[in-house]
């Protein structure tokens, strides 16, 4: 529609304004005399004075005595005054080309260039193609022709073929031998121009331009290195928020991530912290092997992920979650429904979330703890231990049973839900505190914005929504949604915002890689992490 | 600096006007002022979305004063607001929404002597302001940006051989830009996080540029170009990063070279269409950049090092036609650019952010088309839209959009003041 506008705009105008200059193009040079000027059309015709407007076609004549004058105007606005005692020729003014000869006498042209697709003047010795220009021009009826360029651009020819183009404040001289060096006016000539006069300053502010734009194009790099680099995007609420990270060595076996989302009016940081059985390397890129190797290593790794720590917080409120792994130790997978024999997989995995803040009693409050171990417990089995706050915010055992590699029935059982012989007797699920759990979609369900919040028996709530939003702030669309989405190394930013009763009103807002998100779930208990990558 | 600029917007109303267009038929030793005002209204469009339409406003002045043909001086004033986001402008990785204003004063002094030698002091202020997202407001843009410039050109006008008349200039430059509202994060808050200290004011700039620049008028209503030119960019609170993440005592900086040439040629009209007049021409830049600064990825998935991650060069070529219809003075431009830029040591990504063993190059292609026709003698309504299209071999674009087609066009009108 709105181009529809645009052009029925720009129609309006072209008939609204019919080209003013329209015949300004078309050929036609009019003379007009000063003083006693006479014209012939042709060489047999007789010289006759005119003293009005006259209309010059080719073939006319024009000739000045030693006291008049004449001038020549152009349909395009150029024109040629004639000095005393010259003799000039209209010898074509078609489109094509406007050709002029001045066998004697002196000229001076202020050219447009429109009249015609090429425009000379002829002497005995030279011709001059004009572009543009204003220059002066004399010529002897068998001598020199002599030629001064005041502004703009002049090609000139000998007999000989020779040609040179003069330009502004360049005189030219074509003898009886051709073309001679053509040279510049002095300074102290009164052909000289003004230093700073309207042509050389647009020339001058041009090329200034040119190499200011070098710099500009630079200034422009640099900031779409930021860009790149993914430090300042827009969040899924439209706000601007810059993105630093930073890497910390704080032990030779540790290193220490450091992201900080800052919009104009908060900032909210969080860490990550990965620690080692040993020194990793300086080479920070063999560090994801590492960690991939602590979990389902056929052999045992040399070195392996110890302690895995994200940290959320708007400054005042934040959510910790820890992750501590034992040793790795072989567990055959056989019986877990994995095919794949013995692999080497964590013996033990303390996974702790943490709420604190002014609001949280005590300052810092651990809202839920999962555990688990491989033949510490219980010798040769898995064992699973889950903790959350009971109805009087205490953090109380909640879900409790093992693995037995051996009872494939009992394997299957925990697999879908179930529990049966399994469970210890402090097992509680469904005993009276079941946290609950809702999980809606904000934006709808075809928009990658999840959030799930989890009431607590004592009414201590915790919320956390996900959303993948494009640099542009953007929401990712796609249909049906789920928290292994939200994993996914993709084309988006993972905005969390964190809430919680705890939290007197305030959130926690931070955009990060997803892959943080993503080792964290590694780590994190869960039986379906219990198969092999 | 928004007031001194107001108050060479009103000194400049006052001035008699010059136009280069006219020659100037004679000496004129009082103030002279010229000129450009452009209003338009246009659209951006990136990969289908739209942008709102928004207004493009350019107004170009230029005062001068001469004293004799040895000396005079013209000042500079450039005013410019768009309103749409430009194809050039991808910072933040493709947002649509985006306006800037920018405000610049400049003065030139120029003194010539005997034997076609001048010589050309000049100095300069410049103002960005940008509202890149909603909660911007003028002034407070992340990015605005102050440059201030110094330069001295020393101007020879010559022949090259007797045919051709030569002018070259050999320029040094020296721009000094400051970003007021851009300082790391980790300046403001690291001390209380325990993080890195990557410096401060990380964008600042000091640049010494040296150019050189012919140019070439030749038979046949043809022209000639070169130019060549060497940047050096210090970022005098830019820490360089090495490859454990640490952040040392050297600073960043950067070479930038630049040579470039072009043609242009205008042909004999031709006699159709109440008469034609064709142009041509033709560009071709070779350019480069080298910087002493690496990258650390941090993402925990990857933790790269890339060691000279900025360095580049690029290729760029650039054919232009255009073509006047003498009857109605319609004038008709299209101009294709191809840009090839190769990055040196920045590995290509593949979608799931792994590298690859490839260094990373993008293509570029931009059509720009300008139709201009003349409502008054002063006075022209203009169409103009760019189409570009960029492609690499990165398919990571979690960060940053390599791969993308993005359009806009804008109509309106330019006045020549």
């Amino acid at each position: 529609m709105e181009n529809l506008i645009l052009k029925t705009a720009l129609f309006s105008s072209i008939l609204l304004f019919p080209a003013a200059w329209a015949s300004a193009a078309l050929p036609g040079v009019t003379l007009l005399p000063h003083g006693i000027v006479e014209v012939r059309a042709g060489v047999r015709d007789q010289w006759r004075q005119v003293s009005s407007r006259t209309e010059m076609v080719p073939g006319y004549d024009i000739r000045t005595t030693k006291t008049s004058t004449a001038e020549l105007e152009f349909s395009d606005g150029s024109r040629i005054l004639l000095s005393p005692g010259a003799l000039f020729t209209v010898e074509q003014t078609d489109s094509r080309e406007a050709r002029f000869r001045l066998d004697s006498g002196k000229l001076k042209a202020y050219v447009a260039g429109l009249f015609s697709s090429r425009l000379k003047i002829r002497t005995p010795t030279a011709v001059a193609s004009v572009r543009g220009t204003e220059f002066e021009m004399s010529a002897e009826p068998q001598g020199d022709t002599s030629l001064s360029v005041a502004e703009g651009h002049l090609e000139v020819s000998d007999s000989a073929g020779r040609t040179a183009v003069i330009t502004s404040e360049e005189t030219l001289n074509v003898g009886k031998n051709g073309l001679e060096q053509p040279r510049t006016v002095a300074l102290t000539d009164d052909r000289a121009r003004d230093a700073a006069r309207p042509i050389a300053v647009a020339m001058e502010t041009a090329r200034d331009r040119t190499r200011a734009m070098l710099e500009d194009l630079r200034g422009r790099e640099l900031k779409a290195n930021e860009a790149q680099l993914g430090k300042d995007v827009i969040d899924a609420f439209g706000k601007r928020v810059r993105l630093e990270e930073y890497l910390l060595r704080p032990a030779a076996n540790e290193f220490k991530l450091v992201f900080l989302s800052k919009r104009e009016d908060r900032l909210d940081w969080g860490h990550l912290i990965e620690r080692f059985n040993s020194k990793i390397p300086d080479d920070l890129t063999q560090v994801a092997g590492i960690v991939a190797q602590t979990y389902f290593s056929r052999t045992m790794p040399s070195n392996w992920l110890k302690y895995f720590e994200v940290y959320l917080t708007n400054t005042k409120d934040s959510i910790r979650e820890t992750v501590t792994l034992g040793a790795p130790t072989a567990i055959n997978f056989t019986g877990y429904g994995a095919a794949v024999g013995t692999r080497y997989y964590p013996s033990s995995i303390d996974y702790v979330q943490t709420l604190g803040g002014p609001g949280v009693p005590g300052g810092s409050k651990v809202i839920f703890q999962q555990q688990q171990d491989f033949n510490s417990s219980f010798a040769g089995q898995v064992t699973f231990t889950q903790k959350l706050l009971d109805a009087s915010g205490n953090l109380t055992t909640y879900a409790h049973f093992r693995f037995d590699p051996s009872n494939t029935a009992a394997v299957a059982d925990i697999q879908t839900g179930g529990c049966g012989s399994s469970c210890y007797p402090d097992d509680a699920v469904g005993g009276g505190f079941d946290p609950t759990t809702t999980d809606s979609f904000p934006n709808g369900p075809n928009r990658a914005d999840f959030l799930r919040s989890t009431r607590y028996a004592d009414g201590t709530v915790v919320s956390v929504e996900k959303i993948l939003v494009g640099n542009d702030g953007k929401i990712l669309d796609f249909a049906n949604p789920n928290a292994d989405t939200f994993n996914q190394a993709g084309s988006y930013n993972l905005e969390i915002v964190a809430k919680s009763s705890l939290f007197q009103g305030r959130k926690i807002d931070v955009l990060i890689a997803p892959e943080i998100l993503a080792q964290k779930k590694m780590g994190t208990t869960d039986p379906a992490n219990l198969q092999p990558r | 600096m928004r007031m001194i600029f107001a108050a060479a917007l009103i000194l400049s109303g006052l001035l008699p006007r010059a136009n280069a267009a006219d020659g100037g038929t004679s000496n004129n030793r009082g103030w002279g002022l010229m000129g450009q005002a452009d209003l338009f209204m246009g659209q951006y469009f990136y990969k289908d979305s739209a942008g709102s339409a928004n207004g493009y406003v350019d107004l170009n002045l230029q005062q001068m004063k001469s004293f004799s043909s040895q000396s005079g001086f013209f000042i500079t004033e450039r005013y410019n607001y768009t309103g749409f986001k430009q194809v050039n402008e991808l910072a933040g990785g493709g947002t649509l929404f985006q306006q800037s204003m920018e405000a610049s004063l400049g003065a030139k002094w120029i003194r010539r002597f005997e034997g076609g030698y001048s010589l050309k002091p000049r100095l300069g202020v410049r103002s960005q302001f940008f509202r890149e997202t909603r909660d911007e407001d003028w002034g407070k843009g992340l990015y605005d940006s102050s440059r201030y410039e110094a330069g001295l050109t020393w101007e020879r006008k010559t022949r090259w051989g007797m045919s051709v008349p030569w002018t070259y200039q050999l320029s040094y430059d020296l721009y000094y830009t400051y970003y007021p509202r851009f300082s790391t994060l980790s300046s403001e808050f690291g001390a209380a996080l325990a993080s890195s200290d990557p410096g401060t004011h990380t964008l600042n700039t000091l640049t010494h540029q040296l150019s050189y620049r012919s140019e070439f008028d030749l038979p046949e209503f043809a022209s000639a170009w070169v130019l060549g030119s060497v940047s050096m960019a210090d970022f005098p609170d830019q820490k360089v990063v090495n490859s454990k993440g640490e952040y040392l005592d050297s600073k960043r900086s950067d070479s930038c070279l630049t040579l470039g040439t072009g043609y242009s040629k205008r042909f004999l009209d031709w006699q159709r269409l109440g008469r034609v007049r064709p142009t041509a021409g033709l560009g071709l830049t070779f350019s480069s950049l080298f910087s002493n600064q690496n990258n650390f990825d941090t993402d925990p998935n990857r933790l790269k090092f890339t060691a000279g991650y900025y360095n580049y060069w690029e290729a760029r070529f650039s054919p232009n036609v255009s073509a006047t219809f003498m009857k109605t003075q319609l004038g008709l431009s299209l101009g294709y650019d191809f840009a090839y830029r190769a990055y040196t040591g920045r590995l290509a990504q593949n979608a799931d952010a792994s590298y690859t063993a490839s260094t990373l190059h993008q293509y570029t292609h931009s059509i720009l088309l300008e139709a201009s026709y003349p409502l008054l003698r002063s006075l022209d309504l203009k169409l103009r839209g760019l189409w570009s299209k960029s492609s690499s071999n990165n398919s990571y674009e979690q960060t940053y959009t390599y791969d993308y087609h993005s359009y806009n066009y804008f109509a309106g009108v330019s006045w020549k003041i």
